[in-house]
């Protein structure tokens, strides 16, 4: 493995949710905890087949007149990770029903947006809704990154129901502003116009104008005292000539991650994701830090590139439950070469689980989206090492 | 001279490894050649490559492309091959659609070994003893 430093423990600082807010929070956990019925009996019937299924087949083999030892020992481990994974998905429903703190760290609030987007694409594409993304700098906040996309993924929610009422035309623009101290994410849509009597109530507790099933009327009003817990608000604007707008602002911490700074010969980076704002925001982040960074939407076309160019820096977004990831990383392991710097990014939170076998498939290191600025302190420790090795190589070659 | 009988061909669809892996498993144990796909679009890949099957089992909730992709593919494909769906949350709407594309067999996880084998065998259309024979 080709890392030199060992990735740092970051300590991170949990602030308590004042009372009132933990009780909005827990009322919207049990809600949302509803509606996730659909993902909550998907994540659990799956391991459960599987410990179920792989039970019958060795009592089938039990029956035959040689005794498969080899292959029912390889189905009862395959029963004892499915038993595993059960336990994890409870013990993670049993987190999300308890209270919690917030863990903060300093993000690009662009990636939180992008995280929510793609957790809606089949929504906006199943009413044809035409989304921008105006993106031209990382947006650096300090927050807990989870609740806020909640918050993203709540307002645009909202932006999609309404948007059901117009017939053709329907468009969300996600931006960013500064006003003052304030870092503002900017949430808009051409929906109709929210009525001003609606207006007032609009943050208030268990208001709603869904039917019956559909919403719980918590959303904003939980998703405002989040934001001031960050310090910061939730504030919308909703008229005829501008449209609808819901504004989050944030304070600007006292240090940007991503200034600009200078690097000399710095190693180049390849970025492979699908996603073409992610791959904006995060080739613009490395582009400041001084890196230069070929990206692509194509894994084959991009680690041609990188091997056809001596790059040896690579991040390649992964979705968990592909074996094809952890192959590919195997593969790019033997291609790059045991120096190589190969990391992984997946916004799926089963990425976790796949981590292990990612890192055991010869990843450097695996991050979920957002990657935080702390993360990218390490990463560049190891950018700034390859970028020394790179560097010698080139001087041996023109030696 | 007897006719050899070529084993039925099953395509499983599943983004989850140890799924596909136990069905591959219990399919082969019953006499059934298997071929696995990630993904819709592996799948969606694998039929474009021209390969045919007796039979499909497809979970519903992948991602990028889901099960109800694959059915729609295979609709404007005009390809009849008989298909179970094999979900963990039978969501209504995704049923409807589905079954308005033809194929209306569901099958809810966690599936007995009994209950999916009776319904395989009832889409290959073999009986009893045909499962019996290949054990």
């Amino acid at each position: 493995m080709p890392a030199k430093n060992k990735r740092p423990k970051i300590s991170v600082l949990h602030e308590e949710i004042p009372e009132h807010v933990q009780e909005l929070m827990h009322l919207t956990r049990l809600a949302e905890m509803g509606r996730l019925s659909a993902s909550v009996a998907h994540e659990i019937n799956n391991p459960l087949m599987v410990a179920q299924g792989f039970a019958e087949n060795i009592e089938l083999m039990l029956d035959k007149e040689h005794f498969p030892r080899e292959e029912i020992r390889v189905q009862v481990l395959e029963i004892i990770k499915a038993c595993q994974r059960m336990s994890r998905i409870i013990n993670k429903m049993n987190r999300m029903s308890r209270n919690q703190k917030l863990r903060l760290h300093i993000v690009d609030v662009a990636e939180v947006a992008l995280n929510a987007v793609d957790f809606l694409k089949v929504q906006l594409a199943e009413i044809d809704v035409q989304l921008e993304f105006e993106f031209d700098r990382p947006v650096p906040i300090k927050c807990d990154a989870v609740q806020i996309e909640q918050i993203i993924l709540n307002i645009m929610s909202n932006a999609i129901y309404a948007l059901e009422q117009n017939a053709h035309d329907r468009r969300i623009k996600i931006s960013f502003r500064e006003a003052g101290d304030w870092e503002q994410l900017v949430i808009w849509n051409n929906g109709p116009v929210i009525p001003k009597p609606i207006q007032k109530n609009l943050m208030t507790p268990f208001f709603t104008t869904k039917n019956e099933g559909q919403g719980t009327g918590l959303g904003l009003a939980v998703s405002k005292a989040i934001m001031q817990v960050h310090e910061g608000d939730l504030s919308f604007n909703s008229n005829e000539e501008k449209g609808t707008e819901f504004v989050l602002s944030f304070p600007r911490p006292a240090h940007n991650p991503w200034e600009a700074v200078e690097r000399q010969n710095a190693s180049p980076i390849v970025l492979i994701d699908r996603q073409p704002n992610y791959r904006m925001t995060l080739q613009e982040k490395f582009r400041l830090l001084g890196f230069n960074v070929s990206s692509f939407s194509d894994y084959t076309e991009g680690v041609a590139w990188a091997i056809q160019n001596g790059v040896k820096s690579i991040f390649i977004d992964v979705i968990p439950g592909h074996s094809e990831s952890v192959k590919f990383v195997r593969q790019l392991r033997h291609e790059l070469g045991p120096t190589a710097l190969i990391f992984t990014m997946s916004n799926y939170p089963s990425a976790r689980d796949m981590k292990n076998d990612l890192k055991g498939a010869g990843a450097t290191d695996c991050f979920e989206k957002p990657v935080h600025a702390d993360n990218f302190v390490y990463i560049l420790k190891l950018l700034d090492s390859a970028t020394e090795d790179f560097n010698d190589a080139l001087k041996k070659l023109a030696a | 001279m007897n006719a050899v009988v070529a084993k039925p061909q099953i395509l499983v669809i599943d983004d989850d490894e140890s799924m596909r892996f136990m069905l591959q498993s219990k399919l082969f144990q019953s006499g059934y050649n298997v071929t696995l796909a990630a993904s819709g679009s592996h799948a969606i890949q694998i039929f474009q490559s021209g390969k045919e099957f007796d039979l499909i089992l497809c979970d519903l909730k992948m991602p990028l492309k889901t099960g109800i992709d694959v059915v729609r593919f295979l609709r404007d494909q005009g390809i009849q091959t008989p298909m179970i769906i094999v979900t963990g949350f039978p969501e209504r709407d995704k049923i409807i659609s589905a079954a308005q594309m033809g194929v209306q067999d569901v099958l809810v996880k966690p599936v007995r070994h009994q209950e999916l084998m009776k319904m395989v065998r009832n889409k290959l259309g073999i009986d009893d003893a045909g499962e019996k024979q290949a054990a």
